[in-house]
């Protein structure tokens, strides 16, 4: 049985996916993670899923690279 | 240099990023090889190491209920010492491991072969609502993520061999004792359904377009027999000799013996008010005649609406933090629960054809 305590306003909030970018110039997916812990060690990854093909990175998670200046037209639809 | 260009190694007199090549080596001893020289590198791929990262945050405001509750459970002696520096001396994290030792101690393992269930303590009845319970009344909350699954034909046709009655009482003690405690979906659920979806169409064009489950064909006439009395059955056990049917016998026994164990909390007007509009509950347990059978259909048909509307908890248990014999009596009465649910998985062990059903967990 899965447990829970849930009392107020205090919340615990466990790692249990983990999203991977990866990108290629200006077109990139996702693929989404499983976390898996165990006793003897740090929590890992497990294999991922693909969850999509971005059109463009929400906001936060853009490189710093291209420039701003050009952000704009760098960023188009992928051809697929 | 970018990253590929270091992995490809030096630059060559071009300029370019060129492969390393292997260093030709002699070994000192001449006429010798190491078994390093043998032996393939380690491959540095695996899986990616969360090492040092936080795998939890807790957000924290006022704790003081959650200590309360502490202080009864130890005082209660239904937590224990150890607990507390194994949960980082913080109070929700010993109560997550209290509720979660309580659970073990009441068969949880025996549980978690066949339900998938969650066990709350909260202090609403509906996850994120902006209203929860006066403040010093929480609640332990069972309710299943999925529903487990019975096959029932095997069971019922072995029983009707020994005695035309024993289907009926055997079905009618099961789903009782569970039904005590948790939901079951069993063919009378699907019936209504059925008749449900009857009336709906009753006004339309074309009423015989639709197909409705034919839940009465795959029902089996021996539950049409009246069930026996417990008294009745264990009277009747000592001419049993089928080995199997003793043993199902005895599973029943012991199920309807831990169900009766205590009464289930009744329903409040207060627990009414943070529950208007919802769903009727999940079902903990489908119970279908064969597989892919109408009563299996009804369930997939219901299940797509189930959750349009918040459905209520499947068993609410309230406990009040100004009196500490009501959180006492919660943690035994969900002990009784949890031994139901226990005894249920373990009659379905022994029930012939529930081989599939076993839930499979990782470490």
């Amino acid at each position: 049985m899965d447990t829970r305590v849930r009392i107020g306003d205090t919340r615990t909030f466990t790692l249990k996916q983990a999203i991977l970018l990866y990108q290629e110039g200006n077109r990139a997916f996702a693929t989404l993670h499983e976390v898996k812990s165990r006793d003897d060690g740090p929590s890992y990854l497990s294999a991922g899923q693909s969850v999509t093909t971005f059109r463009r990175l929400p906001k936060g998670l853009e490189p710093t690279w291209p420039p701003r200046c050009c952000r704009k037209t760098c960023w188009h639809e992928p051809q697929i | 240099m970018s990253q590929s260009a270091n992995v490809l190694g030096a630059f060559g007199q071009s300029g370019r990023p060129v492969f390393t090549m292997a260093q030709r080596t002699t070994s000192a001893t001449s006429g010798t090889i190491s078994p390093a020289h043998l032996m393939a590198q380690r491959s540095p791929v695996g899986l990616p190491l969360l090492e040092g990262v936080s795998t939890e945050q807790r957000f924290l405001s006022d704790d003081s209920e959650a200590i309360a509750l502490a202080e009864i459970l130890v005082k209660s002696r239904i937590a224990v010492e150890a607990d507390w520096e194994k949960g980082g001396r913080d109070p929700t994290k010993y109560l997550w491991l209290t509720l979660q030792r309580w659970i073990q101690g009441h068969g949880g393992s025996a549980i978690d072969r066949r339900f998938d269930l969650d066990v709350t303590i909260s202090d609403r009845l509906v996850d994120y609502s902006d209203e929860r319970a006066p403040r010093g009344t929480l609640y332990l909350i069972l309710d299943p993520e999925a529903a487990a699954f019975v096959l029932l034909n095997p069971t019922l046709e072995l029983l009707e061999k020994e005695h035309r009655q024993f289907p009926s009482t055997f079905f009618s003690h099961f789903a009782g004792a569970l039904n005590r405690w948790v939901r079951i979906y069993d063919y009378r659920d699907a019936e209504e359904r059925v008749d449900m979806l009857r009336q709906w169409y009753e006004g339309e064009e074309n009423v015989d377009q639709y197909e409705l489950p034919d839940v009465e064909a795959c029902t089996p006439q021996s539950l049409k027999e009246k069930p026996l009395s417990l008294r009745e059955l264990i009277s009747l056990r000592q001419t049993i000799t089928n080995e199997t049917v003793t043993a199902l016998l005895e599973g029943l026994f012991e199920l309807c013996r831990a169900s009766e164990k205590a009464k289930r909390p009744e329903f409040t007007e207060e627990m009414g008010e943070q529950l208007m509009d919802s769903n009727p509950p999940l079902p903990c347990l489908l119970a279908a005649f064969a597989h892919g059978d109408a009563v299996v259909g009804c369930f997939d048909d219901e299940s797509q609406t189930a959750l349009e509307v918040i459905p209520q908890p499947n068993l609410i248990i309230p406990l009040q933090l100004s009196n500490p014999d009501t959180v006492h009596k919660a943690f035994r009465i969900l002990g009784i629960a949890c031994e139901t649910l226990a005894a249920a998985s373990r009659l379905i062990d022994l029930m012939p054809g529930n081989d599939d059903g076993v839930i499979t967990r990782e470490a």
